[in-house]
């Protein structure tokens, strides 16, 4: 629970240049390991597509089970060690929908407030990008059962052509959805008024400034840090 | 259907599905540009009418 005097804290004591921790190494390390994984699994499976060839299979397997380990991972950590509910839409989000259409349109009322630690579309972006990844994973480990590994042998016939056509197609249309949704990601994410928070994703800290322009210090109160 | 859907003849004879249509691929990254460039475009206009609102409401 955020108090008032946590947040009135950061606000009086840190200088404007004072960093704040945003996002711990391993939430970093989770973030980059699974960017690294989507690519590789979107160019491995795009790249044949596309007309260039090569070996591709093999890659996007093991690519496929580093993210699922990643995603398992993040989903265990959410639930034991971050807070979870910072990412859950709250009913000051819902308020703030509604005072941002009213303000824009009808020209008045209430002014939106800040959001906490994630604004209203970071957090849909994320639970639709999870839902995005977690169908996929979920098809593409039933995709497994058709391919031969070092740790079992391939069985085809496990599942009918017809189940295995609609699998394919899920995993298919799934996987190209991504491409628009990775396009949306990166625009965001390098946006000059956003490039804060790509920062803090490399280096995990956001200054006081970003913070006090950004956030609503009752809806989010991290302890701050010392500049190095 | 066949925009959407792959499919192939089996051993029997009978069309089967393989799966979605990889010429569909160029529809999404177009849709992913369509997006930034509306956001792009809607973002100042948004911004301009919010600040003038706000002046508005400053001046009352």
């Amino acid at each position: 629970m955020v108090t008032h005097d946590t947040a009135a804290r950061i606000a009086a004591a840190a200088p404007s240049e004072a960093r704040i921790i945003r996002h711990p190494l391993a939430e970093r390390l989770f973030h980059w390991v699974m960017a690294a994984s989507v690519l590789t699994l979107l160019v491995t499976a795009l790249g044949p597509v596309l007309g260039w060839n090569f070996d591709w299979v093999t890659i996007h397997w093991i690519a496929g089970i580093v993210l699922t380990l990643a995603v398992l991972f993040h989903i265990l950590r959410a639930i034991f060690v971050l807070d979870f509910w910072s990412m859950m839409v709250d009913r000051e989000d819902m308020r703030n929908v509604w005072r941002s259409v009213a303000w824009t349109v009808a020209g008045g009322g209430a002014a939106p407030t800040k959001p906490g630690k994630y604004p209203l579309m970071q957090k849909l972006f994320h639970w639709g990008m999870a839902g995005w990844l977690l169908v996929l994973i979920a098809t593409g480990l039933l995709m497994l059962a058709k391919l031969d590994t070092p740790f079992w042998q391939r069985d085809p016939y496990w599942l009918s052509e017809f189940t295995w056509g609609i699998i394919y197609t899920i995993h298919g249309y799934f996987a190209l959805t991504t491409v628009t949704l990775l396009m949306m990601h990166i625009y965001f994410a390098v946006r000059p008024d956003k490039i804060f928070l790509l920062r803090s994703m490399l280096v995990g800290w956001v200054t006081r400034r970003d913070y006090v322009e950004n956030h609503d210090p009752s809806r989010w109160a991290p302890a701050p840090v010392d500049k190095d | 259907m066949d925009f959407f859907f792959r499919f192939a003849t089996d051993a029997y004879g009978r069309t089967i599905l393989l799966g979605a249509n990889w010429d569909t691929f160029w529809w999404f990254v177009a849709a992913g540009f369509l997006f930034i460039a509306l956001h792009a475009i809607s973002v100042p206009l948004l911004e301009r009418r919010r600040g003038e609102i706000a002046r508005r409401v400053r001046r009352k």
